[in-house]
């Protein structure tokens, strides 16, 4: 026993060490294909938000929390982009069971946001997401600077103050 | 437009090319199960010994199995080759311990259930006299033994195997003593020694057990393809049938076990057993 | 497992290493360890667990350079927490892949998940919580020649627990986009997509019985699927729609008949802002395909076909789920969300949001062959089906509506109705159909920036008395209390009471922690067993009473 907490303290060790050595922010998987809600096959290095950064979020049909966030955010999405300028991508990893009713979900919930479907959940894969919803915020050069798994009513302020602190070239990295 | 034209049917001649399903006609979904051999006129057999074919059913979780393992062994380290012995693993103790292989056959459960084994362990000799349960598989054994009634058909049994190739050849020669009206039936099969698992033994599971002539898979069909034969005092036939020794058997250890039955009462007249390598 | 651990370190560095010598290229992945410690539970069926811990890893690390990626996942089950299958026990590398792609094609060696269309004739996928992944192993390539074509081909075994299957498994899949492969309809309001599949698998030959003395099946070896699919949008309207057929294919699934298998799925949708429409139609006859003919079980299906019914996530609505029927069903599912706009009368100072959602799945018709008084006769063509005919049974059924509406700045309130039939036939048990009223109440209540408490109250009246070959059967009373501290930290507390029936309390407590990525969740209380089903596809799980210790991360 007391050998393999050994060996697995040197796994978080090693696992660690990326943490530190890499310091530059990883990139937005570029050749990761998605579908947009018209059936369209997208690739993501077409994800941009005109140099300014945007928000990244997976979601699911099935899933509360997600529901939750982009209803919650729907409230003041308004301001957000009048202010920042922000924009939301939100990529729903539904398959055939939900993908369909993906676009009438959207729009009947009045979400603005930019959609896609990650059907095959290839970008999920590509983005090490486990569960969902699970956020990230990706600056202006397409990097990604921050992410988080889980919401809850008020992460929404936490989310976009974030936002203008990536917008001043802060660092957020270490943020929670 | 042109291009999309061309893609396409570079597509579908890909498609096409790898449209591969085989299409079975519908008089065709049932195909005889055995190898098939020709009968030919045969030689006289030397051998006139009447042997026995002792079934025993068995099952890796069965406590009292390895107790009818042990008086199989005892009666055939006196008895020499008067009685043929195959294991048949079939019936609800037979599901395997994690670990070891599944020794559970198709053939092995249709018998099982056409004959009406319920209790474990059970033997049948010659497929007639019933099913003995385990305190009557000594006695029963013996006094069929002791029966001296003599051969009415005699048999032997022959092989050529390729370890290459793992092509196995088994010929055979029947020789009929006395005059036999009823059809007969020629079963062919394959067992195996030498296969090591876990075995429960009363209230313990023993490791490394070794399970002795495990029935594997029948040549022929189950029940054995047809004599083709008048029946008569001194005929004498010859079959020789072609099987490939699957790869998960044991070649050293396997042996191919030939029989003649009775092919409305099943029962067994006449068997014989030669190792694959010897 | 030590020696495992060790490699795997060594591994991280050395691609660390070799990541900052080649210049450039990052390293990212996750990992998810859960460890159960469960004790026996006679009251709710739970076995003791002799190991006393239980414990399910898996590590991803990825590696990518530009157009070039690699992958190693690392699995651990030592041994499996309860509910997953024993063949898992045992630890290794799981999975390993090499990809290489730029704007033209994209080629993968080792092990790939993909799906053509929307799964029907194939669809390689993971669902952890399942213990399901049925991942290739082989070769996959895609080709993008002009904007607007997608060919894929790939070749490949399918993962079987810590094996790979016995069948070879072949596909081609195009897919065309007509609006920028055809001049001036590039701008076009209508949007069509279409495609058009196949997968060829292969198995060697087998001895299996018919039931007629002396023979044996004439077993295809190779067996085909194919499918045509469009997607077709135009302004607010779309409409989906595939359709696959499979050859002979006498399995295990089928009780090895012969019959051609067929698929349809047809999908229509209206939505403009504050209203969605969904109309779904499918019909499933003999399509369980899967890579070896003896296979039974959730493993190593070739193909996905998801039940056509809502997806529950409140304990007590997915209490009884649609399990898909792949010998044969047909549904029909209909789906609204309406939002009712701010400052009218019904949407209030906030607005109401309407989610209506109705599913029916009932069996097909199967009449038995000329000459034969059942159906399903092995080694035979097993059935006729009238297409259009409905079967006289009904397999589920589901009504429900949901209304969720934010009360004041300050709290949400979504109250859920749904009325649900479900034929214990779908489990292959036999038993009368469940008809269950259950409701919902989700309350939401945000006392400050910081802290949000939220409360479900959940009850489920059954027509079925309680049997105790059944542990969900009985009427059922749930509540659950849940603090929020910002979304870092969560406490929760719940039971679910069988009230009117065995009486139990499944209580359970559970702690989560949050740090960006990283989560750390702690539970402890009863779990009944039952079954977890994830898109129609279920898996059982046993009882259990103790702890579950579960964290994930990803970097």
């Amino acid at each position: 026993m007391k050998k393999l907490l050994v060996s697995v303290f040197a796994l978080f060790l090693s696992i660690g060490m990326f943490a530190q050595e890499t310091k530059s922010f990883p990139t937005l998987p570029e050749n990761v294909s998605v579908k947009t809600l018209d059936g369209k096959t997208v690739q993501t290095s077409t994800f941009n938000n005109d140099g300014k950064p945007y928000i990244l979020s997976f979601w699911a049909t099935w899933c509360k929390p997600c529901l939750r966030e982009l209803n919650t955010i729907k409230e003041v999405y308004e301001d957000w982009q009048e202010e920042t300028g922000v924009k939301i991508i939100a990529v729903s990893i539904d398959d055939a069971r939900g993908a369909s009713r993906v676009k009438p979900l959207v729009n009947g919930s009045g979400w603005d946001y930019e959609v896609y479907i990650d059907q095959n959940q290839d970008l999920k894969r590509a983005m090490n997401v486990v569960n969902v919803p699970h956020t990230f915020i990706i600056n202006g050069k397409g990097e990604v600077v921050w992410q988080h798994t889980s919401f809850v009513e008020g992460s929404e302020e936490e989310l976009i103050e974030l936002v203008r602190k990536v917008m001043n070239g802060e660092d957020i990295s270490e943020s929670k | 437009m042109k291009r999309l034209f061309n893609i396409s049917a570079i597509a579908l001649a890909l498609t096409v090319a790898f449209a591969s399903c085989d299409k079975i006609e519908s008089d065709d979904y049932l195909i005889f199960s055995g190898s098939t051999g020709e009968w030919y006129d045969g030689q006289p057999v030397a051998d006139h010994t009447q042997r026995l074919l002792v079934e025993k059913y068995t099952g890796n979780r069965c406590t009292n199995c390895p107790d009818a393992d042990e008086i199989i062994s005892q009666i055939q380290s006196t008895t020499g080759d008067k009685m043929i012995a195959i294991s048949i693993h079939a019936g609800m103790f037979s599901s395997p311990i994690e670990g070891n292989q599944d020794l559970r056959t198709e053939v092995g459960n249709a018998w099982h259930d056409f004959f009406g084994v319920s209790n474990y362990p059970t033997a049948m000799i010659n497929r007639s006299g019933g099913i003995l349960g385990h305190a009557e598989m000594e006695s029963g054994i013996n006094a069929a033994l002791s029966d001296s009634a003599t051969a009415k058909l005699a048999m032997d049994i022959d092989t050529e195997y390729d370890p290459q190739s793992r092509q196995l050849t088994i010929k055979s020669n029947i020789e009929f003593l006395e005059d036999i009206a009823e059809s007969l039936t020629f079963t062919i099969l394959v067992m195996e020694d030498g296969i090591i698992g876990k075995q429960k033994s009363g209230s313990e599971t023993l490791d490394n057990y070794e399970f002795k002539h495990v029935f594997r898979n029948t040549v022929t069909d189950l029940w054995g393809i047809d004599v083709d034969a008048d029946g008569k005092t001194g005929t004498c036939r010859y079959i020789e049938l072609n099987y490939t020794l699957p790869t998960e058997y044991v070649a050293e250890n396997c042996h191919i076990v030939g029989f003649i039955s009775n092919k409305e009462t099943k029962e067994v007249i006449q068997c014989a057993e030669t190792g694959v390598t010897e | 497992m030590k020696k495992l651990l060790l490699t795997l370190s060594a591994v991280m560095l050395a691609i660390q290493l070799s990541a900052q010598t080649l210049g450039g290229g990052q390293v990212t992945g996750n990992f998810q360890i859960d460890a159960q410690f469960s004790r026996q539970d006679s009251a709710i069926g739970a076995e003791d667990v002799p190991q006393k811990m239980l414990s399910n890893v898996f590590a991803n690390l990825l590696y990518t350079n530009g157009g070039f990626s690699a992958g190693i996942r690392f699995e651990s089950y030592l041994d499996p927490i309860l509910g997953f299958n024993s063949q898992y026990k045992g630890a290794g590398i799981a999975n390993k892949f090499m990809s290489y792609q730029n704007d033209m094609f994209e080629i993968t060696a080792g092990n790939f998940y993909d799906q053509y269309g929307s799964g029907l004739i194939f669809r390689s996928y993971e669902d952890r919580n399942l213990g399901l992944d049925n991942a290739m192993m082989g070769v996959n390539v895609k080709f993008r020649p002009v904007d607007g074509i997608i060919i894929k081909s790939m070749v490949g075994k399918q993962r079987y627990y810590w094996d790979y299957g016995k069948g070879l498994v072949r596909g081609i899949d195009g897919e065309f986009s007509l609006n920028s492969l055809i001049k001036n309809f590039e701008e076009s309001k209508t949007r069509i997509t279409l495609g058009a599949g196949f997968v060829s698998k292969y198995e060697e030959d087998q001895t299996i019985l018919s039931s007629v003395e002396g023979y044996k099946l004439n077993l295809p070896l190779n067996v085909g699927a194919g499918a045509f699919r469009m997607d077709l949008a135009h302004g607010n309207w779309g409409l989906q729609a595939e359709y696959a057929i499979k050859s002979q294919d006498p399995n295990a699934l089928n009780n090895y008949i012969y019959k051609n298998g067929n698929a349809l799925f047809v999908s229509a949708s209206y939505s403009q802002k504050g209203l969605g429409i969904n109309l779904q139609a499918k019909r499933i006859d003999n399509m369980g395909f899967k890579s070896e003919r003896t296979s039974t079980g959730e493993m190593l299906y070739i193909n996905y076909i998801p039940a056509m019914s809502k997806q529950h996530t409140y304990a007590l609505m997915a209490l009884y789920p649609a399990i898909t029927q792949v010998n044969g069903e047909m549904g029909i599912q209909a789906d609204v969300t309406y939002s009712i706009k701010k400052g009218t009368w019904l949407g209030g100072k906030y607005g109401t949001t309407l989610k209506m959602n109705y599913s029916q799945i009932m069996s097909i018709d199967k009449q038995p062959l000329e000459g034969y008084t059942t159906i399903d006769q092995k080694g035979t063509d097993g059935y006729t089906s009238d297409f259009f005919k409905v079967g006289d049974e009904l397999y589920y059924q589901d009504f429900n509506v949901e209304v969720s509406k934010k009360l004041s700045k300050k709290s949400k309130l979504a109250l859920t109705y749904a009325y649900i039939a479900f034929n214990p036939i779908m489990e292959n048990e036999h038993g009368d159909i469940h008809y269950n009223n259950v409701v919902v109440a989700d309350y939401t209540y945000k006392m400050n920036s910081k802290n949000v408490l939220r409360g479900e109250l959940q009850w489920l009246k059954s027509n079925i008395e309680y049997f105790d070959d059944d542990k969900r059967s009985g009427d059922w009373l749930m509540a659950l209390v849940e603090w929020n501290f910002t979304s870092a930290f969560f406490l929760s507390v719940s039971d679910q009471y069988n009230y009117n029936g065995s009486k139990e309390h499944y209580y359970n407590v559970s702690v989560g922690y949050t740090h960006n990525t990283t989560r750390l969740q702690i539970g402890y209380g009863k779990q009944r067993r039952g079954l977890l089903c994830i898109g129609g596809v279920c898996r059982e799980v046993p009882a259990s009473n103790g702890l579950m210790v579960s964290l994930t991360s990803s970097f």
